[in-house]
């Protein structure tokens, strides 16, 4: 390989975990059994409440919410936050740095269930009657977002899986910042629904970005009063500070991390 | 009075693509008295767990029965009899502090009021878990923590003790201290116990009787040193000599001497049943004259004789 | 029983404040949660949106409908939502040697410190449901948010107790447990109409939102009594659901049983 060693194992690492999603794809399809009711329920909720603004069409709709539910079904697991952080102790007595082993492990894990769910999500979207060519589109579209976005669903988890090591319990602080992303990233209905002044505030913040204007391009082509390159640059700041309180969390993670039993 | 009774105890598990059940446990039977120690014995996968699981009504048999102190495993009236250890499984709550987990262990089992009080300190004095009581279990060792394990366990005031692995994992200062309280509770409460453990120490400390199972299926029930059979008459003595030039004493039919690879130790083994002790000493002694500096005389160790045993095994 | 139940409720909630900066900022986490959810709630659907305004109260019910029956149900017997893990790990099997029903010990194991969080900001939103729609619907709701902590029961009971029958039943049973309270939140019955409404009865938020808004709305006694007949049913079906899994679990065992 090209690579150095440690890129090297961790690449593999990251492969190891995105095949992990693959290997019970029956147990996919069964945690995926509520998701055409959640991306039914939710595209009438829009209809009967902001349908009459005519922003979107009901299809429209029905894609926009499977693709910000797929994006939102596997942002900030509390299993993968906390099985991240399981092997902390272990970790420091390797030779491997735990950020990097625990990023890339995330990272894979969650481009491969965002794969396995985008995989389904196209016959999914032609059963509700959408045009097989949009689907198509759709479908693309969202796989060009997967791999910068599971860069940063990867940085967010981290976070708390170093919460996790600082503190016991830590459920009540990702329920709530998932929470936040789930309404203010457009999750539900697009931003650009909301009135004013909620709709500007709402399109300045991070999960905007991460949520509502990925999901408005697959539909659309297009980002919501935004290029392209705006958009890469407001990810660039993100990134960097999100690697900044990633580094600064695990260091404080581990002056104060207790290992308890023996 | 009878405390545990295995009757034709069978369980099964079906075989995938395979026709024929496994059988987990095969016709077991056994009577254990009431206080009585007992060590159920027997490699991985013997079917020890399933057994105790059985005992307990954690599992259902397949066929056969079990009864505690007189009622059907499983059962409420049964249940209430019983103390429970599992050395890999914990059913303390970690959240709480070892007095709260008492003092709920004994509601779970209906005992309140000024007999919990005067249980839980009697149990906390024998155990010597007094400076634990405020501790929350999560934040305690192993060993302070299987200490506690047992004292829930026996909250309740248990005819019976069904204990898997107690000591796993354990250094052996807390495995020492945990034989030590478990035995002294069971000499004041005459209470009976099972024991699983695959550390034999556990067995040889505290047990005068054990139910030696393989494939499911009882291979041995009596004492301890009953199970050594041939083996228990035979010793290897170790000679520390002065002299590295002196030869191996050369009797092979009744000493038989073992190779050391060092020149100043030299070892034998004997038959007690063949030859006399003293005899063989003074035979050692005559050989080896004023070069002996040291004699170390060493029986066959229960580990050995089950570690012969199973080495044949088939595994299944 | 009670005694034992009271004790739980002690030491869980003695263990909880045993920690006071987790216990308040769970607390304070989970309102200001729920103050965000309902106010980005209002946001997307009734801000500036003067023909969905009718839909407002029953929205308000809905949330205190969610949030008095998942936070009581999560602050008194917090171990029910996890009792597929509990299945999962094998926890379950120690309290299976004990004399107590399993059921009523995995409920009493834990509680959850962020559902007075759901609690509290139920209760202020009855508060207010009062002041918003008068005391006939508002007593109506609150009698509901009763029926709907034994639906929440009866629903955490049958999900978690898929663990006992499918790999990864555990995740399965919080998937559904969180989709169920979602779903509960979402407006549902005003949204679908025609054959769509079908799919109200599918989903276990009939037990949670559609059976107990029909109620509040009609203000009928079919209506009260189905709900309060479907839900005990669906409660006591639970239990059994539950029974037959441990019958199951001791007849095989973990292993072999999945």
């Amino acid at each position: 390989m090209i690579f150095s060693p440690s890129i090297n194992f961790h690449l593999k690492n990251a492969l190891f975990s995105f095949k992990e999603s693959w290997t019970n794809l029956a147990n996919s399809i069964v945690g995926f059994m509520l998701f055409p009711v959640f991306m039914f329920v939710l595209s009438k909720m829009w209809q009967k409440f902001n349908g009459y603004m005519g922003n979107y069409t009901y299809k429209e709709m029905l894609a926009y919410i499977g693709v910000t539910e797929i994006l939102f079904m596997t942002f900030l697991r509390t299993g993968n936050v906390q099985a991240a952080s399981s092997d902390f102790s272990i970790s420091l007595a390797r030779p491997r740095s735990w950020l990097a082993t625990q990023y890339s492990a995330l990272y894979g894990k969650t481009l491969g269930s965002r794969l396995v769910l985008t995989t389904l999500l196209l016959p999914l979207l032609i059963l509700f009657g959408l045009e097989f060519h949009f689907s198509l589109n759709v479908i693309f579209r969202l796989l060009l977002f997967l791999i910068p976005l599971g860069i940063f669903q990867a940085l967010y988890s981290l976070i708390f899986s170093c919460a996790h090591v600082r503190f016991e319990v830590t459920n009540y602080l990702t329920l709530p910042f998932g929470k936040l992303f789930l309404i203010f990233g457009g999750v539900f209905a697009p931003i650009s629904d909301f009135s004013e002044p909620a709709r500007n505030l709402l399109l300045k913040l991070p999960p905007s970005d991460l949520f509502f204007q990925p999901a408005y391009y697959t539909i659309k082509g297009t980002f919501y009063h935004l290029t392209f390159a705006q958009w890469a640059s407001r990810l660039t700041i993100q990134l960097i500070i999100l690697l900044i309180i990633n580094i600064w969390f695990f260091k404080s993670s581990r002056r104060h991390h207790q290992s308890f039993g023996g | 009075m009878k405390s545990i009774i295995a009757k034709d105890l069978t369980k099964t598990y079906p075989k995938p693509k395979k026709e024929e059940a496994f059988y987990a446990v095969k016709n077991l039977n056994f009577d254990i008295h009431e206080g009585e120690v007992v060590a159920f014995l027997g490699p991985n996968g013997a079917g020890k767990s399933t057994t105790i699981k059985m005992l307990c009504g954690i599992l259902t048999p397949t066929s056969g029965s079990s009864e505690i102190v007189g009622k059907k495993s499983g059962t409420k009236e049964a249940n209430l009899k019983l103390g429970l250890v599992f050395g890999t499984r914990s059913q303390l709550y970690m959240h709480m502090t070892i007095y709260e987990n008492l003092d709920l262990i004994s509601e779970i089992y209906y005992v309140t009021g000024e007999e919990k009080k005067k249980r839980i300190q009697y149990l906390t004095e024998l155990f010597q878990i007094g400076h634990h009581l405020k501790s929350r279990a999560r934040t305690l060792s192993l060993g302070e923590r299987m200490r506690c394990e047992i004292v829930a366990a026996l909250i309740h005031k248990p005819r019976v003790l069904l204990a898997d692995e107690p000591t796993i994992g354990l250094d052996v200062v807390a495995k020492n201290k945990l034989r030590e309280v478990i035995k002294s509770w069971q000499i004041e409460e005459k209470a009976t116990l099972l024991l699983t453990s695959h550390d034999l120490s556990d067995v040889e400390a505290l047990c005068h009787r054990c139910i030696l199972i393989d494939h499911g299926q009882k291979q041995y029930d009596g004492t301890l040193s009953g199970l050594k059979g041939n083996l228990a008459g035979v010793r290897r003595i170790q000679i520390i000599t002065a002299d590295k030039d002196k030869s191996l004493m050369n009797d092979v039919t009744l000493i038989k001497p073992i190779q050391t690879g060092n020149e100043y130790i030299h070892k034998y083994e004997m038959d007690t049943q063949h030859i006399p002790m003293a005899e063989t000493i003074s035979k050692l002694s005559r050989h080896y004259g004023e070069s002996l500096q040291d004699l170390q005389i060493f029986e066959v160790s229960l580990e050995e004789v089950l570690g012969a045993r199973f080495a044949k095994r088939e595994i299944k | 029983m009670l005694s034992l139940f009271w004790k739980a409720i002690k030491h869980n909630w003695s263990a909880q404040a045993s920690n006071p900066v987790n216990l308040w900022s769970g607390l304070i986490t989970m309102i200001v949660n729920n103050v965000l959810f309902l106010y980005g709630m209002w946001l997307m659907l009734f801000a500036g949106k003067s023909q969905n305004q009718l839909i407002f109260p029953f929205y308000l019910t809905l949330t205190v409908l969610a949030y008095i029956g998942w936070g009581t149900l999560n602050f008194f017997v917090g171990g029910l939502k996890e009792l597929g893990d509990i299945i999962d790990d094998g926890k379950l099997e120690p309290m299976l040697g004990t004399p107590r029903h399993p059921l009523f010990l995995v409920a009493i194991s834990r509680s959850s410190v962020t559902a007075l969080g759901d609690f509290l900001q139920g209760l202020f939103t009855l508060g207010f449901l009062y002041w918003y729609t008068g005391y006939g619907w508002a007593l109506r709701a609150t009698f509901s948010s009763v029926i709907v902590i034994i639906a929440f029961a009866a629903i955490f009971i049958a999900a978690g107790t898929l663990a006992f029958f499918m790999n990864r039943g555990a995740s399965l049973s919080i998937f559904i447990i969180e989709s169920t309270l979602s779903f509960t939140m979402y407006p549902v019955t005003k949204i679908l109409e025609g054959n769509s409404r079908m799919i109200l009865y599918l989903i276990p938020a009939a037990l949670t939102a559609t059976l107990p808004m029909a109620w509040i709305e009609s203000a009928n006694w079919s209506d009260f009594l189905i709900m309060i007949s479907v839900t005990t049913l669906c409660f006591i079906l639970s239990i059994l659901f539950f029974n037959f899994g441990v019958k199951n679990y001791k007849a095989s065992n973990y292993i072999s049983a999945k």
